[in-house]
Order: C-alpha cells, then sequence, then structure tokens
C-alpha cells in the first residue's frame, strides 16, 4: 500500500472510532430527571426477582368463586401483576381483583366508556419513564382494562414521552377471553381512583448532543458540495 | 477444485462506491423522521436522528469521493454490495435509536435497525410505551424502506446506471423483472406502495377515530401501522401491538394490508393492469391460499382442545387474524403473545411456526421460504411421482401459471428445493443454540428461531434485551440471512475467502 493509502486508511479508521467513542460518551452522560417513588409502600414489581410465577397462587377459601354473569362482585381475591395474569390466564379468569398501574398512550373513548392500556412495568410504578432515569427494566408490560360509564373520566392524561401518566388503581373482573374485545384478556372495570396524578418528565435538552449533531450536519453538507463540485469538473 | 480469483482493488473501489451511495440514501431516510421530532418539540431525539443521517452521509459522500471508479459492476460485484450493504446500512440506522435512550447498549439498537430493514420485527426496545414519536416514526421508516429493497431503490434513483443494478435486483431477494427494464421495475414497486401508503393511511386513520383516538393520534398510528402491515414488518406504535386499539374496523383493515403486502409485485401489476384471474390461476397464491388455509384450521383445532376459544368471534378475530399474521410473516399480534405458550395449547402455536416458515409470495414484502418455491417443490414432487407411476415411455410435463403458463424445470426445482432446504436449515440451527442454554423447550426455541430467520417477527419471549449476547448475534444473522434469500450472503462469504485464498 502506498503512503497516501496508509494515511488515507489510517484516516478511516480514526474516523470511525472517534464515532463510535463519541456515541458512546454522548449515550452514557444523558442528562436525566429524578422521579420520586410513584406508589408508596406497595408491591416493586421490579425489586422483586426472586418472583417465581407458578399459577399456582394460593386464594383465601372464600373467595375462591367466579363470577357468573349478573352476580354481584365479591370482594377482591387481591393485587394482581400483569405477568402472573398472563403466565397464568386461567387461574384468574372471571375473579375479581385489585389491580394498579400507568395509563399510556391513549384513552379510546367510545361505546359510553373508554379503553385504557395500564402497564405495571417499572417504568410505570418505580422509576419512571426511562428517557427521564435511564435505569433500562426491561420491556413494557401491562393490561388492557374497560372503564365503562363515569369511570371513563378519571383518566385524564395517559403517559407519552416526558410525561409519566396517571396511575390508576383498579378493581375489575377479569376475563380471559372477554367476548366484548373478541376474546382479549381484559380486566373490565368495577372501581377506579387516582393514585398520583401525572407528571412531566422530559429530560433537558443535551446540549453537546446538539453540538455534535451540528458538527455532522455541517460536515455532511461540505461533503456533498465538494462531491457535487468534483462532478462538475468532471 | 474451484479456483477463485483474488479480487483486485479495482473490484473493492466499485463495491465500496455502491455501498457508499446506498449508505447515503439511507442517511436521506432519516430526514423525515428529524422533522417530526423538530415540529414535535422532541429535541433530544431530532438531534439524535441528526447525528445519525450525518454520519451515514458523511460515510456515503466519503466512499463516493474516494473510490469512484469507472469500472462496471459484474453480478459478483452485485451480490457482495447487496449482502455489504444491509450489514452497513443498519449500523447508521441504528445510531438514533442507540441515543434516544430506549437501548441498553449498541448490540440492542443493531439489532432493531436490522429488524427494522429486514422487515422482521422482533424487538429489543425498552419503554416502547414512553418512545418518542419521531423515534417511533424511525423504527417504522426502516421497514418501509426495507421491505422495499434499499439498494434496488437508491441505486436505481442514485445511481442512474438501470444494467449495471440489474444484479443487486436478484441480490435482495426479488425473482422475477416486472418490467423489461429493472429501474422502471423498482419505480413500479415504489408507485405501488405510495398509492398503498395513501390509501391505507387514510383508511387506517378514520378506523382510528372510530376506535376513540384523537385525529392526530390516529394519523400517527395509521402511518405506523401502514408501513409495518404492508412492508409485512411486525413492529408497532405501542408494546401491545394491534391488541391496543380492540377494534374490528382495524383488524380488518390491517388484514387487507397485510394481504397486499404478501403479495407479489408481479401480482400486483396483473392487478392493477386489470387481470383479476390471476389471483386463482398463479401457483403461488393457490399455495398461499392452500397454506393460509391448513394452518388455519390446524389453529382453529388447537384453539378449540387447548379452551382458549370457544366461539366464533374469538376464533376468527384472535385465532384467524394471528395465522394471517403469521403467513404473511407479518408479525403484529392481536394480544399478548406470550398467551401463545401459556394459554394456546401446542397445536396452534405449531401452526404459527409453519405459516412463518412459508411465509408469503416472492417478491414481495414478505419473507419466509416463499410460496412460490413451495409450489414448485410440491409439483416437482407430483411430477416424480407421477413418472413412476406411469409407464416408462410416457412423457411427463408439469406446468405451473406466474404470469403466464411455464414449464416446471429440473433447475427450477432443484433451485426452489436448495433454498428451502437452506432455510429449513437455518430455522433448525437458530433453535439448537437456543436449546443450549437449557432455558427454554424445543416448542419455544423453534418458534423464536423460526420468527427470527422468516422474518415473521411474531415472539414469545426469548428475543429480550436480557437474551445471552450470542443469540441475539444468531438472530441478527438469521435476520440478514432470510431477508437476502442465502445467496447474496455466500457471494460475499466467497468474496472473502477468495480474497484471502485466491488466485492473482
Amino acid at each position: 500500500m502506498s503512503t497516501r493509502g496508509l494515511w488515507i486508511a489510517l484516516a478511516a479508521v480514526a474516523a470511525v472510532v472517534a464515532t463510535a467513542a463519541t456515541i458512546g460518551v454522548l449515550h452514557s452522560t444523558r442528562p436525566s430527571v429524578e422521579l420520586e417513588h410513584v406508589l408508596p409502600g406497595a408491591p416493586d414489581p421490579s425489586a422483586d426477582s426472586d418472583l417465581h410465577i407458578t399459577c399456582q397462587r394460593t386464594l383465601p377459601e372464600h373467595l375462591r368463586v367466579t363470577i357468573e354473569a349478573g352476580q354481584d362482585f365479591p370482594e377482591p381475591v387481591g393485587r394482581v401483576i400483569s405477568t402472573e395474569v398472563i403466565e397464568c390466564p386461567t387461574n384468574f379468569d372471571r375473579h375479581h381483583v385489585e389491580f394498579v398501574g400507568e395509563v399510556v398512550g391513549d384513552v379510546l373513548r367510545r361505546d359510553g366508556g373508554a379503553w385504557v392500556l395500564m402497564n405495571d412495568d417499572a417504568y410505570a410504578l418505580e422509576h419512571g419513564p426511562l428517557q427521564a432515569h435511564g435505569r433500562y427494566s426491561g420491556g413494557n408490560t401491562g393490561l388492557a382494562v374497560w372503564l365503562d360509564g363515569a369511570l371513563a373520566d378519571i383518566a385524564d392524561q395517559p403517559g407519552r414521552y416526558g410525561v409519566r401518566g396517571d396511575i390508576l388503581h383498579v378493581t375489575g373482573v377479569l376475563l380471559r377471553n372477554d367476548p366484548a374485545d373478541g376474546g382479549g384478556l381484559t380486566l373490565r372495570a368495577t372501581d377506579a381512583r387516582v393514585v398520583a396524578e401525572a407528571e412531566e418528565v422530559r429530560p433537558p435538552v443535551d446540549v453537546t448532543q446538539a453540538v455534535v449533531a451540528f458538527v455532522l450536519v455541517v460536515a455532511a453538507v461540505a461533503l456533498a458540495a465538494a462531491d457535487r463540485a468534483a462532478r462538475r469538473r468532471r | 477444485m474451484a479456483v477463485f480469483l483474488r479480487p483486485d482493488r479495482d473490484d473493492v473501489r466499485v463495491i465500496g462506491f455502491y455501498v457508499g451511495k446506498v449508505i447515503f440514501g439511507i442517511g436521506l431516510l432519516h430526514l423525515p423522521a428529524a422533522l417530526v421530532a423538530a415540529a414535535l418539540g422532541e429535541w433530544n431525539p431530532f438531534t439524535a436522528l441528526l447525528i445519525g443521517g450525518g454520519a451515514a452521509i458523511a460515510f456515503g459522500r466519503v466512499t463516493e469521493l474516494s473510490l469512484r471508479t469507472r469500472k462496471r459492476l459484474d453480478w459478483s460485484h452485485g451480490m457482495v454490495t447487496v449482502a455489504l450493504s444491509w450489514l452497513i446500512g443498519p449500523v447508521f440506522a441504528a445510531i438514533p435509536l442507540y441515543l434516544s435512550g430506549n437501548f441498553g447498549t449498541y448490540l440492542d439498537a443493531y439489532f432493531d435497525a436490522m429488524s427494522g430493514l429486514t422487515c422482521t420485527g422482533l424487538t429489543l426496545i425498552q419503554d416502547l410505551d414512553h418512545a418518542a414519536v419521531a423515534i417511533n416514526l424511525w423504527r417504522h421508516l426502516l421497514h418501509f424502506a426495507g421491505g422495499q429493497g434499499i439498494v434496488i431503490v437508491v441505486l436505481s434513483m442514485l445511481a442512474g446506471g438501470g444494467a449495471q443494478v440489474g444484479t443487486m435486483y436478484f441480490g435482495e431477494g426479488r425473482d422475477e423483472r416486472i418490467l423489461p427494464n429493472i429501474v422502471r421495475t423498482s419505480q413500479f414497486i415504489y408507485l405501488v406502495a405510495f398509492v398503498y401508503l395513501g390509501a391505507g393511511t387514510i383508511a387506517l386513520t378514520l378506523a382510528g377515530l372510530v376506535a376513540g383516538l384523537e385525529p392526530g393520534r390516529s394519523l400517527f398510528h395509521g402511518l405506523l401501522l401502514f408501513m409495518t402491515t404492508f412492508d409485512t414488518g411486525g413492529f408497532a406504535p405501542m408494546s401491545v401491538s394491534a391488541a391496543y386499539y380492540h377494534s374490528v374496523t382495524y383488524e380488518v383493515t390491517l388484514i387487507v394490508l397485510m394481504f397486499a403486502g404478501a403479495f407479489s409485485f408481479a401480482v400486483h401489476y396483473q392487478l392493477w393492469s386489470g387481470d383479476r384471474r390471476e389471483l386463482l390461476r398463479n401457483l403461488e397464491a393457490r399455495t398461499l391460499g392452500l397454506s393460509l388455509v391448513a394452518i388455519t384450521l390446524l389453529a382453529l383445532v388447537g384453539l378449540g382442545r387447548a379452551g382458549a376459544f370457544t366461539t366464533a368471534e374469538p376464533l376468527y378475530r384472535k385465532g384467524v387474524f394471528t395465522m394471517i399474521s403469521a403467513q404473511t410473516t407479518t408479525g403484529v399480534s392481536f394480544g399478548p403473545t406470550r398467551l401463545f405458550v401459556t394459554d394456546w395449547g401446542l397445536l396452534a402455536p405449531a401452526a404459527i411456526v409453519g405459516g412463518m416458515a412459508i411465509g408469503g409470495m416472492a417478491s414481495s414484502t414478505a419473507g419466509g421460504i416463499k410460496a412460490i418455491r413451495v409450489g414448485i417443490a410440491a409439483k416437482g414432487l407430483w411430477r416424480d411421482i407421477r413418472r413412476v407411476l406411469l409407464p416408462e415411455s410416457a412423457l411427463v410435463v408439469s406446468t405451473y401459471h406466474a404470469g403466464r403458463r411455464r414449464v416446471l424445470s429440473d433447475d427450477q426445482i432443484r433451485a426452489a428445493v436448495v433454498i428451502l432446504l437452506l432455510y429449513l436449515l437455518t430455522y433448525l440451527g437458530g433453535a439448537m443454540l437456543i436449546l443450549f442454554y437449557g432455558r427454554w423447550e424445543f416448542t419455544e426455541a423453534m418458534f423464536e428461531s423460526t420468527a427470527a430467520a422468516s422474518n415473521g417477527g411474531l415472539s414469545i419471549g426469548i428475543a429480550t434485551p436480557e437474551a445471552p449476547i450470542p443469540l441475539k448475534l444468531a438472530f441478527i444473522i438469521q435476520m440478514w440471512l432470510g431477508r437476502l434469500e442465502f445467496m447474496a450472503v455466500f457471494a460475499l462469504v466467497g468474496y472473502l475467502i477468495a480474497t484471502i485464498r485466491g488466485r492473482t
């Protein structure tokens, strides 16, 4: 390889290394916003690394009744988490349960009520949205909840980018195979209350990242101009 | 023994030159998402997209400036260019994903970029439900670009050399020219895509309004879901995929777009030309239809036996729709996919695996073995059976319809069966690696491996951020192999071997 070719190759390697290092530094130095623990005293799903879902949760004898059509709702069997419901849907089918989660995305108002997605992962109930704190806890997990009538008005601000949404405590009937949802796994709420109001958690603008972006855009434009000039000369 | 010629500097220059053009195109693709970020005041995602786009454009221009050559592209150059472009492209596409903060490692971001471009749909994103609109749009734009074929579109628009890009057309898994000219063929592909983009987005936006979404959010969801269904991708705006909307109108619209995506562009051309009988006569359409009916019947029996659904509407909305998503290798789910393991028994998930494995039509946005290969292999088998049963002197000729009546040749059968076997080996190989870790059952391993290699994308929870690094790398390779249908990747490997051991 000629000397010129060697210098070009070294420059290319240096550019790649510098770019990768810059991106790594930008990722690790993102600004963050601390959020208080959302639900003091509640079980923290992400903290319980020993939680083994065995589909054999012991229910009190007098609560081992399933809901039949037209029946009054018995006392809830207790609080469930979405991961155990999804792992053991038959276990909780037609039981009256409690569920706590963050309303995320949208409140789909129609047919006299509203569908909401309520997440009970660490981003909902523990640390808040990922952009705010950078603590990685896997994917989202939650349940689809139907809020009938006046209950639909309780969910006001769902969680999105930069917002931790309303946290609701919902009591309702779990249906493994909800006929009103074409067989979906849903929780039909009989009662709901707001535990924590929505909060803005948008992190501040990353100035370092903005500077790097400006430099790269200038470089890209300059190279595009150089390429056009080279074509014209040819 | 085969003799490989060692590539010389001009060969490397011509490959680098065209790879640079593709990466430049990927850089330009960042701009729409960046504009949306700026419009919504998502400033950190905005600068992340500018960094990714700027790096790609800079790389593209530097390689073009320094590697410009008059050497013409030959068959091997084209294949290697395609394989390298699909390997290097995600490097730049991953930059905004990594800087978004939704990915713990750069490998996870690269995984999603590869999954996006290959229209697989497996994802390692964390906290998707709080992700920025622009980052979500970027993920789905990758489906839109990859589904139509990033290489052929960029090069036919930017290269100005139709004859030269022909080899890359076939390297990207397209089997046939629709129009006599490759450039016009790729223009037709994008015409179809944009017509469906307009109609599909409008339809989904209206469905979203009926479902209860606000107008702006309905347009956002409609646009993203169009890209994921027409390009049979699998990403979704929310973590629960199509189950989010609880709307039969939405689901039916998605199904129509999935079929549109799984049809080959050649069939679209026939339909647009007014020849609707093509759908009934075409071997691929028939094979796809038979496969879908077979796996759906299996799934319905399985769901009934498992007690998951016992009435008609749930069987359709969850069972049938999921089978369509699997067969078209879209990967959009209509409920938590973990339920496939915990609530659907064994037969229905097996049917899902079968559907993904076979896949859609060749020269479509779908993945899998492709219906045409399955159809040709089946016809070849039937021809051989007839040869055995008929007198020795009988002349047995088998034909099939694909645009026109064609005679089935031994070469076609051999080519179809070879690729079919390669896919099956890849499905099995990935499953063996998953089983090595001892954490999952064989059925789960086959499910996830097939989802990756077929670009099907329905996941039962093995491909997660917590998965071992070798598994993530294996899934990436499977997605890459599956999208390019092996030959371009083999050409790259052969080129590398020739570089080391070839003769000058």
